[in-house]
């Protein structure tokens, strides 16, 4: 009798195994089309290559040897006030009593741009177009292994430069640029994909789907659970209130007072506090969406709404707050839960899948 | 865990797909995924670390996000405890290493912030300057937003303002100066439907508050600099829109005090 309890028991937590591993393969290995990364290519390519060209007027301002963020004479500091934050709040860690961390040496940072390395001008100017040229280079697919990997960099060396600057974009694009550095983002729509279909044919590859591959289902799962997460970490911040404000997403005060910020705004704040019943349901609708999110988008039959109200929440997002990059970018992501069907006109009915 | 020996490999489907990665590739994927997927939980579930333990489990995956621009924590780094206390003090936690994905706390942070330098002749430059938007405002936003946040802490609030001195009055092509952080304070919304102008003005004088204010020049190498009290209200910065100060004679009618 024991015998037979202890084998059940046994078979029970091999088969549970087992279907957890075939679970964990499925989900991760299972061999997807890489179209779907293809258009990320294009729509983050485009959105980092803004970024970057951003910062054209103010570049010398900000990283040039007379900059603003220009180290002290010999201090051999890229960035003394990035550098003096980092020392103070390393890795995330909150510090409360400054007296304690005022001796501790500057901890080992791993911010490397190669921006720092510009010892004049021109020698900035210079990196700043190379950066573009590569940016633009991903973008048309040239050696897409390659300038996938670059295109990291020079985003990377912008985020690194002055981390002063940095806000709700950076960590995102970085996220998703460094996805499709690791991804075979490059096989379709490319000009690798072009000079490929020359080589082994005189005529234009008539197959409207490059071949499944594991690669692709790997880069797109990541970028996925890492979007949905951050939705996840965003309604949890809102809701756990804070601030001198009070529990604004609670009450439903707080796209007013994102709204009402006249400087950014790109909609009428006069108009929207004639109708507070409006400003009520937009803040609700923005918290609500979010917790839908996060678990609707990976049902099936549910996704296709969840990326047509994902729409109208990042517009309404650019229109309140003026993030008008960072709400494209966000709404870039979201290509990775497209079926890659839809990239070839031929998105499958939500039933039949 | 998913580890080769248990799962089966990945069977072509149809004839026609192609087969998945091979055992030993899987198991180290697999362990790069879950190395990759620990580190960014570490960061999204540890951003206030209290034991030294935590901070060591904290620190050596924080490296690894950190070369990738992914270390943020994703809070507000403001939490209203039950008894209605603010923890920890919303001026600590530097807005550069928050995410700020939750757009607002309604918090007196979270609202525009400029820079003045104006010197003795009464000249004065504004940042962000007139025209920028989109990314290059929130560039100077986030300049502004750290010297709103440190100001009022004695040994860190003039860091910002003493590393940044030098090129800010070169800028500005001046010798000495008075720089100021300035607040633009929101309107409520029953004084947006207000009809008294001086309600509804959004610019309106009463709306600034001078956050920090510091006299600042440079001697040889040096970026002296001497910190003056901070006034509750002062006179209205540079106009984005017009070039003109807002409170100022020929400004907007509005904009009167």
């Amino acid at each position: 009798m024991l015998r037979l309890l202890i084998r059940g028991v046994t078979d029970y937590f091999q088969q549970m195994s087992l279907a957890v591993g075939q679970g964990w393969n499925r989900f991760w290995y299972q061999p997807s089309s890489p179209l779907p990364l293809v258009a990320l290519r294009i729509a983050v390519g485009l959105l980092a290559l803004y970024y970057v060209a951003s910062f054209s007027p103010d570049l010398t301002r900000w990283f040039g040897p007379e900059g603003w963020f220009a180290p002290p004479a010999g201090a051999g500091q890229a960035d003394p006030v990035g550098q003096w934050l980092d020392a103070r709040f390393p890795l995330g860690e909150t510090l409360y009593r400054f007296d304690d961390v005022a001796q501790r040496p500057f901890p080992p940072l791993y911010r490397l741009s190669y921006l720092t390395y510009a010892s004049s001008d021109w020698e900035l100017w210079l990196m700043h177009a190379a950066g573009l040229l590569v940016l633009v280079l991903f973008i048309l697919g040239w050696k897409t292994r390659w300038t996938s990997v670059l295109a990291l960099v020079v985003v990377l060396a912008y985020v690194h430069r002055a981390p002063l600057l940095n806000a709700q974009l950076e960590p995102v694009l970085a996220m998703l640029m460094f996805y499709l550095a690791l991804s075979p983002c490059g096989v379709a729509w490319s000009v690798d994909s072009w000079l490929a279909g020359r080589k082994q044919s005189a005529e234009p590859s008539s197959a409207p789907m490059p071949p499944k591959r594991w690669g692709a289902t790997v880069t797109l799962r990541l970028i996925q659970v890492h979007l949905t997460v951050l939705y996840a970490l965003t309604v949890l911040v809102q809701l756990s209130g804070g601030g001198t404000g009070g529990m604004v997403w609670w009450t439903g005060e707080a796209m007013w007072w994102i709204v009402a910020r006249p400087e950014t705004a790109l909609v009428s704040a006069d108009w929207l506090a004639h109708h507070p019943l409006l400003m009520d349901l937009w803040t609700y609708f923005v918290i609500l969406f979010q917790m839908a999110f996060v678990v609707l988008v990976w049902v099936r039959p549910m996704r296709g709404l969840m990326l047509a109200l994902a729409m109208l929440f990042w517009i309404s997002i650019a229109l309140a707050t003026g993030l008008v990059t960072y709400s494209l970018l966000m709404l870039a992501g979201l290509l990775a839960f497209v079926p890659a069907e839809c990239f070839t006109g031929n998105c499958p009915v939500p039933a039949a899948e | 865990m998913p580890s080769s020996q248990r799962a089966e490999p990945l069977p072509p489907e149809a004839g026609q797909e192609p087969a998945g990665p091979s055992a030993q590739m899987r198991t180290l994927v697999s362990f790069l995924l879950f190395a990759h997927l620990f580190s960014l939980g570490l960061s999204w579930t540890m951003w206030r670390l209290s034991s030294p333990m935590r901070q060591a489990l904290r620190r050596f995956p924080g490296f690894y996000l950190q070369l990738l621009g992914m270390d943020v924590a994703p809070d507000s780094g403001i939490v209203r405890l039950p008894s209605g206390e603010l923890y920890p003090s919303p001026r600590v936690l530097p807005k550069s290493r928050r995410a700020l994905w939750h757009l607002t706390q309604g918090d007196a942070l979270d609202v525009d912030h400029f820079l003045v330098l104006r010197d003795e002749q009464g000249r004065q430059v504004q940042w962000p300057p007139p025209g920028a938007v989109g990314l290059r405002y929130r560039r100077y936003q986030m300049i502004a937003w750290e010297m709103a946040r440190l100001a009022g802490i004695e040994d860190t609030e003039n860091v910002l303002p003493a590393a940044l001195g030098r090129g800010l009055l070169r800028e500005a092509g001046m010798q000495r100066a008075t720089l100021e952080c300035r607040r633009l304070l929101l309107r409520a919304p029953e004084e947006a439907r207000s009809n008294d102008p001086t309600l509804n003005d959004p610019y309106h004088d009463s709306r600034w508050v001078t956050v920090y204010q510091a006299r600042i020049w440079v001697e040889g190498d040096q970026v002296r600099l001497l910190k003056l009290e901070s006034q509750a209200e002062s006179s209205g910065p540079v106009n984005r829109a017009s070039g003109t100060r807002s409170g100022s004679p020929g400004s907007n009618a509005n904009s009167q005090p």
